[in-house]
């Protein structure tokens, strides 16, 4: 960690650019949480500030064929790792199960609290809240799964491919994310924002990879599922908390990594802070 | 400044000659860590310049180690315990000079940018972490303050400010460095015995909400200055908080509150006397539930000492406390109420038989301890005996080191709690209320009862005890205030809790849901008798209106000495509320024996 931070110190500051990319698995995590998830929780699909993205698209498809996405708040654990969305219970008192909310690429249901929708009028164990809040429909273990599974190597190569059939100078690799955020509602864009930490370009002449900073992962969701190409055959996790109407609540986000054929990175909003005018003390 | 500077400088070179070799600072020698660490880093720091801007001029560093235990407990079983230690630090930077700085603006106390100094110091004694901490604060600070003393000039240059004040005044060093005290708290038998306290509410059906808190506080305040104060001591307290609210049958709600202070826990009066106190609170609850609605009231008014002294605490006190106005920018409203007695001084606001005086050197009072004892501020400036009233006449303010009014330019040692815009807030240690011409306390409720008769008045009104501190809500509070507001009253006034009429044959009758009406300083002209008795009024004040228990960022103790007093003429109105129903189904059985 301290080596990757004096890394960035030193990293060049990229400008806006749109093109290929690689999400690492957690990094597609976060992609698929905010692009995705949040727009299939019920309560949304009801409430006529929301942008309803998929309201009527239940029963036709909304990813690439090749995916389908499990919301499985039973799952204690993926390897060795836990995972920060199981539980046994939601915080209305339903027994948790797994919901396939996309199967090959067609949506299939949405997150249930125990109120109802037009269509599907019982809970599916998702009513979640903090302690002291109003139970919303949340996610708990979001996973995805692809059919479309190639090797980390492989996918690489493929992004250098990617990179050349595009004509761009290079290609991203999102290494690690520390989150994201999005807006459901109508008065907003329907836009999210994914936030990395670890970035590297990724250049097709077989140059190295140069770590950069300064940057954050930006999009429209519905173009952005358009644009994945394949997926990675090793699952990774993001645990994390997830903030919306009921609160903190912790989740996880599985996923292999993506390679998408275009991604637009925006600029960091970022301090213009005078570094301190004394040296660090070392005493004596 | 220069004098002293050069007799530090002097007593570093000898130290440097003595040992051979450069250590930075005079501070280097002291043995504790902490102080050591803030000597240290603070003589680095006169070093902070940027070009072309002001240059830096006094630094100030405060760390405040804290060790708390409380408990709460609620109708006898434990509620909720909390151990906690932790160590402040505040760091002060000024730039300018001693005439015009970077404080008294609006945006004074603002730091722009990133912070990256955490607010705490670790609790380990690390001297290199202490430092590295402190270096990122005074950076911080002193980057703020270059960009406050910028636009304070610029807000100045639009606005014509006759007689400005100095920004700070100067104040002679203090060196105490006074041993650090702990000692060990019986963690276990303070719950056990705020349990029991608690549960006393089981057995009176019309308190709805109680509950009751220890909390036992040991701090070591330390404090370096760049003028050659270095100061250490230790400040403990411990209080008992007991509150309860109950219903009247008409939904209006009921309550009292109680805070019992000691420096230190085994300063708290013994288990009989506070389960006396606690019963007592129970009783006032149970009995104001079903007491009438006090009416509008304008007559002779009787305060018993403890009602006086917390009178005299919340109105004469906090208007005592004048702070400096800042300087705002056009459009821009301060947040800031100036003391009613400020363009007061001189005349007269008391009868002249009566005195005002603050004295924090005492320590007791016929016996009991007085709590707002103190020998420094948080300046670093020892108190001295201050007479602020004299025959009547206003003859002074209490003062920190920041100039509030002309005349009164220096400080004379009352800067208790932080303040604004770069100040300390003021505050009192123990204010003397003494009166010249008195009675006897037993011969007070017999004069209100002929003031009443003369005047042909059906009752005289007698208040034993007010909401001071208060243990309003913060929704009570914002009421108060904008009621107070509305009827042209200058600054809101606590509610009374314990009033009673008093009927020509001495009998009393307690009423509730009364406040005081255009009470004010003002008022204070109209007393008209005082008692040879005197009582000792000991509390946590706070830099929150009312000093709202358990709210503000800063606590003083305080007390307040003073004797019965009666008013000529007074006010009472009834307090409108939204009243809500009573709870639907009754209370559980309460009692042990009751339950499964």
């Amino acid at each position: 960690m301290g080596s990757t931070l004096t890394g960035l110190l030193h990293a060049p500051v990229v400008e806006p650019f749109v093109g290929p990319a690689i999400l690492s698995g957690p990094a597609a995590g976060v992609f698929f949480h905010e692009i995705f998830g949040h727009r299939v929780e019920g309560h949304r699909q009801k409430d006529e500030t929301e942008g309803q993205t998929f309201a009527k698209a239940v029963g036709t498809p909304v990813l690439p064929d090749f995916l389908s996405v499990v919301f499985d708040p039973t799952r204690k654990r993926i390897g060795s790792t836990d995972l920060n969305g199981y539980y046994s219970y939601d915080d209305e008192g339903v027994k948790a199960r797994p919901i396939t909310v996309v199967d090959n690429g067609i949506l299939k249901a949405f997150l249930m609290s125990r109120s109802p929708i037009q269509g599907f009028e019982h809970s599916n164990g998702h009513g979640r809240r903090q302690p002291g809040l109003e139970v919303v429909s949340r996610q708990s273990n979001l996973i995805v799964e692809s059919k479309k599974q190639v090797s980390e190597k492989v996918l690489r190569d493929m992004l250098i491919a990617e990179i050349k059939r595009q004509n761009k100078p290079y290609g991203l690799y999102f290494e690690q994310v520390t989150g994201g955020y999005t807006l459901t509602q109508r008065r907003g864009l329907q836009a999210f924002t994914v936030i990395p930490l670890v970035v590297y370009r990724v250049y097709p002449d077989g140059r190295p990879d140069e770590l950069v900073r300064g940057v954050d992962i930006v999009g429209t969701p519905l173009a952005s599922f358009a644009k994945i190409l394949a997926t990675s055959d090793q699952q990774a996790v993001f645990n994390g908390y997830c903030g919306a109407e009921s609160g903190q609540v912790p989740v996880s986000a599985v996923s292999p990594a993506l390679l998408v054929s275009e991604i637009e990175i925006q600029k960091k909003e970022q301090a213009v802070d005078r570094p301190p005018l004394l040296e660090r003390p070392t005493g004596q | 400044m220069t004098r002293i500077r050069t007799a530090r400088l002097a007593a570093a070179a000898f130290w440097i000659a003595a040992a051979g070799f450069l250590l930075p600072g005079a501070g280097a020698q002291n043995p504790d860590p902490m102080l050591r660490a803030m000597q240290d880093e603070l003589e680095r720091s006169r070093k902070l310049h940027i070009e072309s801007l002001d240059p830096l001029y006094f630094i100030e560093y405060r760390v405040e180690d804290s060790k708390v235990f409380s408990a709460t407990a609620n109708l006898g079983a434990l509620v909720s315990t909390d151990e906690s230690e932790t160590r402040t630090p505040l760091v002060r930077v000024r730039v300018g000079n001693y005439d015009f700085d970077n404080s008294d603006h609006i945006y004074s106390d603002v730091s722009g940018g990133t912070r990256y100094d955490p607010n705490q110091l670790s609790i380990d004694n690390n001297y290199l972490a202490f430092r590295h901490v402190l270096w990122l604060a005074t950076d911080r600070t002193f980057k703020s303050a270059e960009d406050a003393i910028a636009r304070k000039r610029s807000a100045l240059k639009n606005m014509n400010v006759p007689d400005r004040l100095p920004d700070f005044s100067k104040a002679a060093p203090v060196e105490a460095v006074l041993p650090v005290r702990t000692s060990a708290v019986d963690q276990k038998s303070w719950k056990d015995r705020v349990v029991k306290l608690s549960a006393i509410f089981s057995g009176y059906p019309q308190v709805l909400q109680s509950g009751a808190e220890i909390r036992i506080s040991q701090s070591t305040n330390y404090l370096v200055n760049s003028e050659g104060t270095v100061e250490r001591n230790s400040e403990d307290l411990a209080y008992l908080r007991v509150e309860a609210r109950g219903l009247a049958p008409d939904g209006t709600s009921v309550r009292d509150a109680a805070m019992i202070q000691a420096f230190d826990a085994g300063g708290l009066p013994g288990e009989a006397e506070l389960r006396r106190q606690v019963t007592e609170l129970a009783e006032h609850v149970a009995a104001l539930a079903q007491a009438p609605a006090g009416e509008a009231y304008d007559g002779p008014m009787l305060f018993e000492a403890t009602a006086a002294a917390q009178l005299f605490g919340q109105v004469l006190g906090d208007n005592l406390k004048v702070t400096r106005k800042p300087i705002t920018e056009p459009g821009r409203t301060a947040p800031y109420v100036p003391s009613e007695l400020e363009s007061r001084i001189e005349s007269r606001i008391l009868p002249e038989w009566m005195d005002v005086t603050d004295d924090p050197s005492q320590t007791q009072f016929r016996g009991q301890t007085l709590l707002g004892h103190y020998v420094y501020d948080i300046e670093g400036v020892a108190p001295q005996p201050l007479t602020l009233v004299e025959k009547g006449l206003l003859k002074s303010f209490l003062l920190t080191r920041t100039p509030a009014l002309k005349g009164f330019e220096s400080s004379n040692g009352h800067a208790r709690m932080t303040g604004g815009f770069g100040a300390r807030a003021p505050g009192f240690g123990n204010l003397f209320i003494r009166a010249s011409q008195t009675m006897p306390a037993a011969d007070m409720k017999k004069t209100l009862i002929d003031m009443c008769q003369q005047r042909k008045k059906p009752y005289g009104i007698l208040v034993r005890k007010l909401d001071y501190p208060s243990s309003a809500s913060v929704a009570e509070f914002r009421r108060i205030a904008s009621g107070s507001a509305q009827s042209g009253g200058a600054r809101p006034v606590v509610l009374p809790l314990l009033v009673y009429k008093v009927y020509p044959d001495g009998k009393e009758e307690l009423v509730r849901s009364v406040r005081f009406r255009d009470l004010s300083t003002k008022s204070f002209k109209d007393i008209v008798a005082a008692s040879a008795e005197s009582s000792v009024f000991n509390f946590v004040d706070n830099n929150a209106p009312f000093a709202l228990m358990g709210a503000g960022s800063y606590t003083a103790s305080s007390s307040v000495i003073a004797p019965a007093i009666l008013f000529d003429e007074l006010e009472l109105a009834p307090v409108e509320e939204e009243v809500s129903k009573p709870p639907i189904v009754p209370a559980p059985p309460l009692s042990a024996n009751s339950g499964s």
